[in-house]
């Protein structure tokens, strides 16, 4: 990738996520930060997954996802989900979590927020899938400041090109 | 379980974003420009970026009909820009200090970083077009802070 677009992409300051699915009983997790609020009325947003990772065939298969919010408080989440051991199957056994009422996906007891939403819409858009999804349920837990990928010492773009933050001021 | 939509869409406000002015040009040569934190990178191969853009919005027009915009990264201390371009009516390019890029729309002076696109795809998205563009040209002219949105408020880093 020329790297003036990637400093450029890297500018665009993000939310820190994690992405959960559940299908039959197995439950995972990844992080994630092309996340978007897209609209108001009925309220919607999207998450870009990548079209080779795992949990993209489960979206696409389950209509469902979790979208938990990570606040500063629950950092170890990043670095757990932002690392090798959690780039296997099954991977959530590392911290608490619950099934969420209508759509059992994931909900981590360490996220600020946690969303369970369907997905309404999907269409490939290069090496990543958009997911257009509804909320169904929410949990509030904490009065945290959001995570973003400007409290990272590293920039990750897409889960590929990863190089260390120049920090400003 | 229901959700109250007041309370889903104060709940969705904890998402933090930067800020952005996403402009573009009509045919005509009419600038436009709008404020907006709906956007997110997509995808490395091709590069693509999506941005959301009001049905209501004034400048909704211009992004049916052009098949070009710029994503123009705010600084922390380009706020007043910010709100500018967050309200409609007025002649909002009046005074700001930009120039064209090769796609034709404005690049701000003082932005970070700029990515200028080209449309590929508009999917409906509720109340909002959801425009996915390829980024065609990317730069970061400046050095420094961003402006940062996330509960309803401008923010800085270490707010």
């Amino acid at each position: 990738m020329d790297d003036n677009l990637a400093r450029a992409m890297a500018a665009l300051t993000t939310g820190i996520y994690v992405l959960t699915t559940q299908e039959n009983g197995r439950c995972h997790g990844m992080s994630s930060s092309w996340v978007a609020q897209v609209s108001g009325e009925p309220v919607m947003f999207t998450a870009a997954v990548d079209n080779a990772h795992f949990s993209n065939g489960v979206i696409a298969r389950t209509k469902a996802l979790g979208l938990n919010v990570v606040g500063r408080r629950g950092r170890e989440l990043e670095d757990y989900f932002y690392s090798a051991r959690a780039r296997r199957d099954n991977n959530l056994e590392a911290f608490e979590f619950e099934l969420s009422p209508a759509l059992a996906v994931p909900w981590l007891k360490l996220a600020m927020i946690a969303i369970e939403a369907r997905v309404v819409d999907s269409h490939v858009a290069g090496d990543h899938t958009i997911f257009l999804a509804a909320p169904a349920g929410v949990r509030v837990s904490d009065n945290d400041r959001p995570l973003t990928s400007l409290d990272l010492d590293y920039v990750y773009l897409g889960g590929r090109q990863v190089f260390a933050r120049e920090r400003q001021g | 379980m229901a959700i109250e939509k007041n309370e889903l869409r104060r709940v969705m406000g904890h998402f933090a974003t930067g800020v952005t002015v996403i402009t573009s040009i009509r045919s005509s040569g009419e600038l436009h420009g709008l404020t907006a934190n709906a956007f997110t990178s997509v995808s490395l191969i091709p590069p693509l970026a999506l941005v959301c853009v009001d049905k209501k919005a004034e400048s909704y027009p211009c992004f049916e009909e052009s098949k070009v915009f710029t994503v123009n990264v705010l600084a922390s201390d380009q706020e007043a820009l910010s709100r500018r371009f967050a309200v409609s009516g007025g002649q909002k390019f009046e005074g700001v200090s930009y120039k064209i890029g090769a796609n034709g729309a404005p690049i701000l002076d003082g932005a970070l970083a700029y990515l200028e696109c080209k449309v590929t795809t508009a999917i409906d998205g509720g109340d909002h077009t959801i425009y996915l563009g390829e980024i065609e040209q990317a730069e970061t002219p400046h050095e420094g802070k961003p402006l940062l949105f996330f509960r309803g408020g401008y923010r800085e880093i270490g707010d």
